[in-house]
């Protein structure tokens, strides 16, 4: 009986639901489209949802309704929106109910109730509440557990006298639905008490014609059913007469009813042909809707027919009753559907969340690791320049040393030298003289001719003996250390560094003061030369190196020049051999040139000032 | 009455002896009689010494150099270890050594080792002195050059006295031999050296600390 009410809101919530239904539809679409789906965005989502599973309900379109709750429900359940799953849960089971699923709707109800039992008590609240418990009353009717229904009825109704606002029509239709329990579980009066409540007010005649028309059917039935047939049909007709009188689909729904009541009664008095018109006039109207109650009006005919007519009707009642269970049924298999895709979705959601969650932690750990292969990569290539610095500074050294040995190994051929020059004097040339000296002198005195003889011997033997000292002062004049010391070193290095590598070499030696020059700048140039050779030997293919050295207007100058392959210059820059010499230029604060020409060979200059 | 001098003159250098006899045989007297036996090195000089002692006609007077290559054998260094040996097998020889070191060291040693009859600076040395040396050594020795003359009265009349080790320190450091090498020429401890240098410079007063001053200040005592 519902039903019935909600078919006359239909009428007017249509309309408007359409233009909503647009406009909701709208905002799903943006919001799928951007893609958006934060919480602000996701709750606009849902109220479209929930809004167009609104508009499929009054439309009557169960499965469609029902999949946007459904959505709607899932988000607002994200969301922890309970009073908004509440609403949802109730819209889900008026569908669940409408459509025969009346353990479903209870589940729903129950679990919306519980929903909204935890929030705070408002009109709203209480509102939705009133129509969760109307719907279990409703649930509890259809499955003829008359108590509870009353029960939940008689809750629902005190609800609604608590609202606020104008709850004439809601309470009276809560009363109505009591009284249709009280009906069916066979409390006649106290059904006709709540049915004379509401027909005692004069106006629903006016206001609500179609409703009143519904409880005047309903409170003739129950006296029709309590045996007190006094104002029958009367009130039967009366109430034909108002839904004949409207010119709409939910009073001629409603008349359906009233004629099958009509010819129930008129079947009972044995008036055939009354019962067989208004039993034929239910069927006409109910043929428009298949539903249950043409179930009634075949069932009925079959009743009031005889033979093979009523044979027949019942064969039709039979047919449709199994064609209604099974649209029954397959709504119900629809649901679960819905259900089980959007858990499906929901789940494919959750496991690319997962993945998501996956590619995230996926990613962090792979900028970890390069940040970490990156910060180890320059950790190394710092230590290998720390280490190039060190290996640097030790061959520095070396050279330091090497030139400092070079030193001592000059001293100790100095005093060599010296004590080889003292000796030859003592030995060689001082005892000859001191013979020579003695002999004369004891010559001396003797005038004869052999004693002039000897002593001519002797002088020509100090003759000989000058010639020995003049050897000697050369032997001392010629300096055997000259030049040695540095470029000592330098020789040694290019020998030993060209023979190891395999090609000739001319060392041009101009006279140089190396005293002058500070270590550092020694060590730099054998540094220099050493690289030279080196690169000389990796890269040039040479067969002939030529060194010099030269001072010209206090600037001393290097040049080494092979004739090997050449490069280009610009290029080649950035070898680290280049480097190398580059930056030991720059420490002695000298002026590097390099000029090279492909297959013809390379020059490499380096100026300094010797100051 | 002749008087037979037999006389070993050890030189390497044959002008040197040659110097020697021409001298000699000038100034000698006209009762003397030289037998003069040359030797150039102390491989020769051992065998005429020996041979003389074989045939007991010992030589009554050895030239020896101080300055000469070692013994084949190597028992020899020089000619002071000669004239030790010489003191031993002919200890009635008389010793003349003749010498180019003027070193008080030197001289030091040769005298407290040899303790020659003659000691003869060949610098100093002129044919007269070497004749008069000569004739001094054979009948009233010792004969010494002024330069060692000079020496003993410089130690003498000096205050200071040291023993051998620390002379031949004086020594090697002045012939430029570094602290860290005298160890091994003196067979003791750098320790052991530093400290008797120490007392070197204590007796020396060298206030420095350099040892060319210590050297310097030696020399001027007559230790160097």
């Amino acid at each position: 009986m519902k039903i019935l009410f909600f078919y006359i809101s239909i009428l007017f919530c249509v309309i408007a639901a359409k233009a909503q239904q647009t406009k909701s539809f709208k905002v799903i679409d943006s919001v799928q489209k951007n893609g958006l789906a934060n919480l602000q965005d996701s709750l606009l989502f849902a109220n479209a949802h929930y809004k167009i599973g609104e508009g499929y309900r009054y439309s009557v379109l169960a499965d469609s309704a029902y999949y946007h709750y459904h959505k709607a429900e899932q988000i607002y359940r994200k969301l922890k929106k309970k009073f908004k799953i509440a609403i949802t849960l109730y819209g889900i089971a008026v569908i669940q109910k409408d459509e025969k699923d009346f353990t479903g709707s209870e589940v729903t109800s129950v679990e919306a109730i519980a929903l909204l039992n935890q929030l705070e008590k408002t009109n709203e609240v209480d509102k939705y509440k009133s129509f969760l418990f109307n719907n279990l009353g409703l649930v509890f009717d259809q499955l003829e557990l008359y108590d509870e229904s009353i029960a939940y009825h008689k809750n629902a109704l005190a609800l609604k006298r608590t609202l606020k606002g104008n709850t004439k029509a809601t309470i009276d239709n809560s009363k109505n639905n009591l009284a249709l329990s009280y009906k069916n579980s066979g409390q006649f009066q106290l059904a006709l008490d709540f049915y004379g409540q509401i027909l005692k007010n004069k106006n629903l005649v006016n206001e609500r014609p179609d409703f009143y028309a519904l409880v005047l059917d309903n409170y003739a039935h129950t006296l029709y059913l309590s045996k007190k047939k006094d104002e029958l049909p009367g009130l039967y007709l009366k109430a034909l007469r108002i839904c004949d009188s409207l010119d709409n689909s939910a009073a001629s729904y409603n008349s359906i009813v009233i004629n099958q009541h009509l010819a129930e009664y008129y079947n009972d008095k044995n008036q055939k042909d009354s019962a067989k018109y208004y039993a034929y006039r239910a069927k006409d109207i109910s043929e428009q809707y298949h539903n249950d109650d043409l179930l009634k009006s075949l069932l009925l005919l079959s009743k009031i027919e005889e033979g093979n007519a009523a044979a027949k009707y019942l064969k039709d009642y039979i047919a449709l009753s199994d064609s209604l269970q099974k649209a029954e049924r397959t709504i119900r298999n629809k649901f679960a559907r819905i259900k089980y895709e959007t858990n499906q979705i929901e789940q494919e959601n959750i496991r690319i969340a997962r993945e998501r969650l996956w590619l995230l932690i996926i990613s962090i750990i792979l900028i970890i690791t390069s940040f970490l292969i990156y910060s180890v990569v320059t950790q190394r290539n710092k230590n290998k320049e720390l280490k190039f610095i060190q290996q640097q500074q030790e061959t520095n050294e070396e050279i330091y040393n090497l030139m400092l040995s070079q030193q001592d190994n000059i001293e100790e051929a100095r005093t060599l030298e010296k004590k080889r020059v003292s000796q030859e004097l003592h030995d060689g040339v001082l005892g000859r003289l001191f013979g020579t000296r003695l002999s004369l002198d004891s010559l001396n005195m003797g005038t004869s001719a052999e004693a002039i003889n000897t002593r001519s011997q002797y002088i020509s033997e100090l003759k000989t003996i000058e010639e020995d000292i003049r050897k000697v002062s050369h032997e001392l004049n010629t300096d055997f250390v000259a030049g040695s010391g540095f470029m000592d070193i330098i020789k040694t290095l290019i020998e030993t560094q060209t023979k190891a590598y395999g090609f000739d070499y001319e060392l041009n030696n101009n006279e140089i003061d190396w005293e002058e020059a500070s270590n550092k700048t020694k060590i730099h140039i054998y540094r220099i030369i050493q690289e030279s050779l080196q690169n000389i030997y990796k890269h040039a293919k040479a067969t002939l190196v030529k060194i010099s050295f030269e001072v010209k207007n206090n600037v001393f100058c290097l040049t080494i020049n092979d004739n090997g392959t050449g490069f280009d210059v610009n290029k080649a820059k950035k070898g680290i051999g280049l480097k190398n010499i580059n930056s030991r230029v720059e420490e002695i604060k000298g002026d590097l040139t390099i000029k090279s020409e492909l297959n013809k060979g390379t020059t490499i200059k380096i100026k300094v000032k010797t100051d | 009455m002749i008087e037979h001098i037999k006389i070993l003159m050890i030189d390497d250098h044959p002008m040197i002896i040659e110097g020697y006899q021409n001298t000699l045989l000038f100034t000698k007297k006209d009762n003397q009689e030289l037998s003069i036996d040359i030797a150039n090195n102390c491989d020769e000089a051992l065998a005429f010494m020996n041979k003389s002692i074989e045939k007991s006609v010992p030589y009554n007077v050895l030239f020896v150099d101080i300055s000469l290559p070692p013994s084949s054998d190597g028992t020899m260094q020089s000619g002071e270890d000669l004239a030790e040996y010489a003191r031993k097998i002919l200890p009635n020889a008389k010793i003349i050594v003749l010498t180019m070191f003027n070193e008080s060291f030197r001289i030091h040693n040769i005298i407290k080792t040899i303790d020659p009859e003659g000691f003869l600076i060949k610098s100093d040395l002129t044919s007269s002195e070497l004749a008069s040396a000569f004739q001094a050594v054979l009948n009233n020795p010792p004969f010494y050059s002024g330069t060692v003359n000079r020496h003993i009265r410089k130690t003498i009349t000096s205050n200071i006295v040291i023993d051998d080790k620390n002379r031949k320190i004086l020594h090697l450091l002045s012939q430029g031999v570094r602290t860290k090498n005298l160890a091994s020429h003196l067979d003791i401890s750098i320790s052991a050296i530093e400290k008797r240098k120490k007392q070197l410079r204590e007796l020396f007063s060298v206030h420095d600390g350099q040892d060319e001053t210590l050297i310097e200040n030696a020399r001027k005592e007559g230790f160097v």
